[in-house]
């Protein structure tokens, strides 16, 4: 074995020696920089292929920024919302857009607090130049970027994976992140590398190149999970446990604070109007309200800005069981049918409170191009004329003690139904416990007939002067309306 | 600041180019230079006790060049004393404080009183226990005329708390080390390669084993009542090498880390795993405190020059305060205890030059195995807890083994690399000159070996956003 060495050496000598006592700082740093520049390429590959990335078939984050980008390539977002899963459960943004002829966006990521909001505004602003800001504040309770636990660290990971802008995530890593996990933030190979023994089959998928489909349908952020309301079980809770969520618990930080402050200055700076919104949980369920709300308007009230409390100002007509995730836990979450609830309660806070001109984009031809058939559209648009599924049947009709704006048969969600819709455009009349009945003609047969339908009150798309009443019919072929009568209890 | 983070990963390369390219021609510049990065390195864990080793560096530079200039033995002594008090005083307050109140208490309460003391919420400085010993033996070796006293004060105080050393050690000697900093530091290109090849290898063996020996070893200690008997064995094997390990990694990567600004440190490891006795084990094991203990404890005492029953309390009094020394419980106590049983009970029936390849093999797997089962003490919280984890060994197999962090696929790889070191050691034991024969070998060998255990480092190294409790095992002494 010695010779060996001694023939290597003596060969590799004359060359190697002169180089290497020369400069050996300056060669040793180039084979550590080559060292580093492979890894680093050879990391950025597999980030870019996706092989250690998570599952994304459910990655909403991700989907509503690529989404976000998409669409700002088009279009102006006009109202840009932030928050986190209280936000994208809680508003319907298509519905928000459709009642107020604008396009509103949900930049939020779930368990996230007011700094990710922050950042992702900031990036939101370079794309976009919304009229209005509007924070969800259930970020803004007491954290610690710097501390957070595992779960919330995965959450904002994957939020800050979503983002696209590398400056801007590269000046907000050390703001979000520890810098013991700042490789982690930017790489899914180092951080997930452990499914090289705990995830084979999603690393398998995604050598394989098993991706998801991606869909061509309008995203504007939403993601709602909980369409079944609170039951008897947590009911039952609430009578013997009492509310899980307290008030006086609540707490806010310097972090929130100057997240908070950051999110005014940058507002203000840019110009663009800033709102708060606080979502409901149910009544039950949160016990000394008064108390949060206090501190929270003591957090609020320096930003001299608009504040929309749910919470505070309970609505216990409209939102009921129906309207909140069955859950005990902490953090309960809205249901679809709470999230439009609290969708046309911030459009009408939008329209009559907060003093910001937005676009009305109605009449533009993109704006409809976009939203049409949407979900929100009919309940709050005309039906096209030239539209094949969903027509007109009565517009502006007096009959009896009623005057019926439009009358619709829109496409129902499947062949053997349609949607009778009828909107009533009135101020200073609570006809919200109404049934409207309809003597409507229709031909069965080539024989004409004629019927009567009984119009249900749609309190999910209420707003201030205008009534919706609705009814599940059979795809018959419907002529017109002989009248109608607004029957009262 | 830990070896195996970001933080030292911006902070070392800054530290090596500013050292070579500004400061390496002026000695004192780079000197002022090295204690500032070295305290930076220190403070970045906590700054206040910064002022530990201020004071330590000051009263030993004092108290060093007293003992030197004094002709007095009296005054000596009394200069020797000032500086033992003083850093022991330290170390007892800050390690051992409650240890002592709390065993006052426990005392009085076998004869039923109750003395109401409390403990003080006192924050262990991390390295207290390495920088202590290495300024101590700089006054012991000028006081035993070994060494002459530093009258350059940045050298001295760059000694202290030379940062790659600073919080695990090795313990250097002021012989050794001290006179490194007068003079100027030669750029080799041969220093620089080893150094971050040791590096690198210190990375794999904490990354890759180590932390991984770590997920099992943790999970089993958190469950000890529910442990069976083969988790009790694959326990103790898991954490004597995850020990060693991490341990000799953390030796790797300050040596590295040294070499790389042109410094060399002691060894610290000399595969201790093959050792033909107990004895032979001290002498590979966590080299700089064993010979710190022989030369300023053991040998004071008469050393084995003694009677036999003086031999055995030399042995005795070592062992107990090098328990003490790794930690403040009466179960490092017992773990120093235990193994000065061994070398006494065990050490004549093993140490034969002559033995056979396979009867050193068996020697070298039972005390391996000793040391493994005294380790229960060193690992457990308290005694009870290592009762406990002793007596899961008459607990029926429940096959609980991949539930404990590593699953099969894993926990196999752990063992084939457990198996792979061993027969490297086994390779380097035999074999000195396997470096000069490595880095001799054809570049394209060598660098498919670099970039491979790179590759493995960050592909199945054990880190990640749950494990991130990574320190190495003896910043807690």
């Amino acid at each position: 074995m010695k010779k060996k060495i001694n023939k290597r050496t003596i060969l590799d000598t004359p060359v190697k020696i002169s180089l290497l006592t020369r400069y050996p700082i300056l060669i040793i740093s180039l084979k550590v920089i080559f060292v580093v520049a492979v890894f680093m390429i050879a990391i950025n590959y597999s980030d870019s292929k996706g092989y250690f990335n998570p599952d994304q078939s459910n990655n909403h984050t991700k989907k509503k920024w690529d989404s976000f980008y998409k669409f700002s390539k088009r279009n102006n977002v006009d109202i840009v919302l932030v928050g986190n899963s209280h936000l994208y459960s809680g508003i319907n943004p298509k519905n928000l857009s459709n009642t107020l002829g604008v396009n509103a966006f949900i930049l939020a990521s779930p368990g996230t607090n007011i700094s990710d909001s922050y950042y992702c505004l900031e990036e939101a602003l370079k794309v976009s130049q919304p009229k209005l800001v509007v924070v969800e504040t259930y970020g803004l309770s007491a954290f610690n970027p710097y501390e957070l636990k595992e779960g919330a660290l995965a959450d904002q990971f994957k939020s800050f994976s979503a983002r696209k802008n590398l400056i801007s995530k590269l000046k907000s890593t050390p703001s979000l992140f520890r810098s013991d996990n700042f490789v982690y933030a930017w790489s899914n190979t180092i951080r997930n590398h452990d499914f090289i023994f705990n995830d084979t089959l999603q690393l398998n998928n995604n050598l394989k190149k098993k991706k998801a489909k991606k869909s061509k349908k309008l995203y504007l952020g939403r993601f709602v999970r909980f369409q079944k309301g609170i039951q008897k079980n947590i009911l039952a809770k609430y009578d013997s446990l009492g509310a899980p969520v307290n008030g006086q618990d609540f707490e806010y930080n310097e972090y929130s604070k100057k997240y908070l402050d950051k999110i005014v200055d940058l507002c203000n700076e840019k110009g663009v109007e800033l709102m708060f919104l606080t979502l409901p949980m149910f009544d039950k369920h949160v016990k000394n309200n008064d108390v949060w709300t206090e501190k929270m308007k003591g957090l609020l009230s320096d930003s001299e800005k608009k504040w929309l409390d749910m919470q505070g100002d309970y609505d216990s007509i409209r939102f009921d069981k129906g309207s909140f995730e069955n859950t005990y836990k902490s953090n309960q979450h809205m249901t679809y049918k709470g999230s439009l609830i609290a969708t046309y309660k911030l459009a009408e806070f939008i329209k009559s409170k907060v003093s910001v001109e937005l676009p009305n984009r109605k009449k533009e031809s993109k704006w409809k191009a976009n939203f049409y058939g949407e979900e929100g559209y009919f309940e709050n648009n005309p039906v096209k004329k030239s539209d094949t599924k969903n027509k007109t049947i009565s517009k502006n009709f007096k009959t009896n003690n009623v005057f019926l704006s439009s009358v619709s048969i829109l496409k129902g969600n499947s062949k053997k139904n349609k949607i009778l819709m009828a909107i009533i455009d009135t101020t200073g009349a609570n006809i919200s416990k109404c049934t409207l009945r309809l003597a409507l003609s229709f031909k069965d047969k080539s024989v004409l007939k004629v019927a009567n339908v009984d119009l249900k009150y749609d309190n999910l798309h209420e707003i201030k002067g205008r009534f919706v009443f609705k009814v599940m019919i059979s795809p018959v072929n419907v002529q017109g309306i002989r009248a109608g009568v607004l029957i009262c209890k | 600041m830990i070896f195996n983070s970001i933080d030292f990963s911006i902070f070392f390369p800054l530290v090596f180019f500013l050292f070579w390219i500004v400061f390496k021609n002026e000695i004192k510049a780079r000197n002022i230079f090295l204690i500032a990065v070295s305290y930076f390195f220190y403070g970045w864990w906590d700054w206040r006790f910064l002022s530990l080793i201020v004071i330590s560096s000051v009263i030993d530079f004092i108290a060093g060049n007293k003992i030197f200039e004094e002709t007095d033995k009296n005054k000596r002594k009394i200069w020797l004393s000032f500086s033992l008090i003083t850093n022991l005083g330290f170390l007892g307050f800050f390690k051992y404080y409650n240890f002592f109140i709390d065993s006052f208490v426990d005392a009085f309460s076998i004869f039923g009183q109750d003395i109401g003391t409390s403990n003080l919420d006192i924050i262990l400085p991390a390295g207290i226990s390495f920088y202590t010993f290495q300024t101590l033996s700089y006054t012991l070796d000028i006081y035993y005329k070994k060494i002459k006293p530093t009258k350059d004060v940045f050298s001295f105080f760059a000694f202290v708390s030379f940062f790659p050393q600073l919080v695990a050690g090795p313990i250097e000697r002021a012989k050794d080390l001290l006179p490194q900093f007068f003079k100027k530091s030669e750029i080799n290109y041969e220093l620089l390669r080893s150094g971050l090849l040791l590096m690198v290898w210190g990375f794999f063996k904490k990354i890759v084993i180590a932390d991984r020996l770590a997920v099992f070893v943790d999970a089993t200690y958190n469950d000890i009542e529910h442990l069976d008997s083969i988790t009790f064995c694959f326990t103790v094997v898991f954490f004597a090498f995850q020990l060693y390990l991490d341990f000799s990694a953390y030796s790797n990567i300050a040596i590295g880390c040294a070499r790389l600004l042109g410094f060399n440190l002691s060894t610290n490891f000399k595969q201790p795993y093959l050792a033909k006795s107990f004895s032979n084990f001290w002498q590979r094991w966590h080299i700089s405190l064993s010979s710190w203990f022989k030369d300023y404890v053991y040998i004071p005492l008469g050393g084995n020059k003694v009677a036999k029953l003086k031999v055995t309390r030399n042995i005795l009094i070592v062992f107990v305060l090098s328990g003490l020394w790794h930690g403040a419980s009466w179960n490092f106590v017992i773990w120093g205890l235990l193994n000065a049983l061994f070398i006494l009970v065990f050490d004549k029936f093993l140490v034969n030059k002559s033995d056979n390849f396979l009867k050193q093999i068996f020697s070298s797997l039972f005390i391996t195995i000793s040391w493994g089962l005294s380790l229960v003490f060193f690992r457990a919280k308290t005694f009870n807890n290592a009762i406990e984890v002793f007596s899961s060994v008459f607990n029926e197999s429940q096959d609980l083994l991949y539930t404990y962090g590593l699953n099969s696929m894993e926990f196999k790889l752990t063992i084939y690399l457990l198996i792979a070191y061993m027969i490297l050691e086994i390779v380097i034991d035999k074999y000195d000159g396997l470096y000069t024969w490595f880095v001799s070998r054809f570049f394209v060998v060598r660098w498919t070996i670099y970039l491979s255990v790179l590759l493995v480092i960050l592909l199945f190294g054990s880190y990640g956003v749950g494990l991130n409790d990574n320190n190495f095992i003896y910043f807690q002494f």
